[in-house]
């Protein structure tokens, strides 16, 4: 069968492909094995509850759509940061087996689950960037840091919300820390970064 | 234990012969489940033997009423559904396929002993053949209600006993589940459609109350079965 997270869509966008439940089993499921072959850690996933997952991803997802196509590109990274919190919500895969001596400052044997959660989004995440928009997605360090994945597990255990302020974070981008389950576009990010009307300077005349 | 039937059985059963082994298959089950409590009274011997008649009653019964389908009766039944294809072979070939779903969501998700009747299912849709020009969707939505309105699962199929409002979810997302995925994209292999059949259950039921909103409208059914088969 084929691989879909090495390919592009082949006929449709990714974007699309990805909103589909045959797409998302597939690719989480090579997502599963390729996270197993790195750090041989055995995960079982229970499929009604990955199931749930895209139901909640999908009605989620739909609710906040921009209509704007200067917003979709946006969007990507805030509908991957969905899924994340989606992922940790429902909790569909769970740990059966680890290495022996698995090294737990590893951020892959500190929070396998979640790791294997973060992979999959930045991936699917990469793959739209990089297919649909012809972008790229920044590599960064905090990755394998371990100060900030105990910092993700104890906030998105508080609010699971907060997955999609550090899923940009890990994918290298600025986290909305205020809001993160909210999207906003540019546009509404700047009216809000105004300062409020009290605090305008009288222009110069 | 499953046993082997020497029952014989010819390979391709009329649809109301088909109806009329469900039903037997269903009784064997209930019957076993009802006289538990009076088997242990049984001497070993005659229990056993008892137990060994219902077994294969029961499973001679389900081998039978299983029809067998392919990707072409699978790709006619979803013209049928869609109103590409309104023959009334297409009418056997959709009901056909409806009972092969039936039967497979009963056996992996169904823990009840209701009844699916694919001559009261065929009767209601050659009936309701109208010639009118509607969208794919709309016309599946059309076929799905009426199949309901039918009654054409249920303990006594075709009659008009209410169903139990667990009982009814069950029959709608078994109906819906089977739609939506005939409205699908097709897979490649039989495997591949099993798979999207059982993705298409696992869909409806984890969209839950959300997935089945559309049942009281045709025109919120036929955007919603649009959505779905969309997203599977």
């Amino acid at each position: 069968m084929m691989n879909v997270l090495d390919i592009a869509g082949d006929e449709q966008p990714v974007r699309k492909s990805a909103q589909r439940l045959r797409w998302f089993f597939q690719s989480f499921e090579e997502q599963v094995a390729r996270s197993s072959a790195a750090t041989n850690v055995v995960y079982a996933v229970d499929q009604s509850l990955l199931a749930e997952a895209f139901a909640d991803w999908l009605k989620a997802f739909n609710a906040q759509k921009p209509k704007a196509a200067g917003d979709k590109l946006a969007f990507v990274g805030f509908a991957a940061g969905l899924m994340l919190r989606t992922l940790v919500i429902k909790k569909p895969a769970s740990v059966t087996s680890m290495p022996e001596n698995a090294d737990l400052s590893d951020p892959a044997y500190f929070w396998p689950e979640g790791h294997l959660y973060v992979a999959y989004c930045l991936h699917v995440r990469s793959l739209v960037v990089e297919k649909d928009f012809h972008g790229e997605q920044r590599a960064t360090d905090l990755l394998g840091d371990l100060r900030t994945w105990w910092s993700f597990k104890e906030n998105v255990e508080e609010d699971p919300a907060r997955a999609i302020a550090f899923l940009d974070l890990f994918a290298g981008e600025e986290p909305d820390w205020t809001v993160p389950g909210l999207f906003r576009t540019d546009n509404a990010r700047d009216l809000l970064e105004r300062p409020a009307p009290g605090e305008l300077t009288r222009p110069a005349s | 234990m499953s046993r082997r039937s020497n029952l014989p059985l010819p390979r391709a059963l009329k649809m109301p012969l088909r109806d009329v082994l469900r039903g037997v298959a269903t009784v064997a089950d209930i019957t076993e489940e009802v006289l538990e409590p009076a088997a242990a009274l049984l001497p070993t011997p005659v229990r056993s033997s008892f137990r060994s008649a219902l077994a294969t009653f029961e499973e001679a019964g389900n081998r039978a009423v299983t029809p067998t389908v392919d990707l072409a009766d699978i790709a006619r039944a979803s013209a049928f559904l869609r109103g590409k294809d309104t023959s009334r072979e297409a009418v056997e070939t959709f009901v056909n396929v409806l009972a092969h779903v039936w039967e497979k969501t009963r056996s992996r998700h169904g823990d009840h002993t209701l009844l699916f009747s694919e001559t009261v299912a065929a009767a209601s849709l050659v009936v309701r053949q109208s010639g009118e020009r509607r969208t794919a969707y709309a016309h599946a939505a059309a076929i799905l209600t009426s199949l309901r309105k039918a009654n054409v699962a249920s303990k006594l199929p075709g009659m008009p006993v209410a169903p139990s409002k667990e009982e009814q979810a069950y029959i709608d997302q078994s109906l819906l589940s089977a739609s939506v995925w005939l409205l699908s994209e097709r897979g490649s292999t039989l495997a591949e459609e099993e798979r999207l059949l059982e993705l298409a259950f696992a869909l409806i039921q984890a969209l839950e109350s959300d997935a089945l909103t559309g049942m009281a409208d045709e025109k919120l059914l036929a955007e919603q079965m649009k959505s779905l088969a969309e997203h599977l």
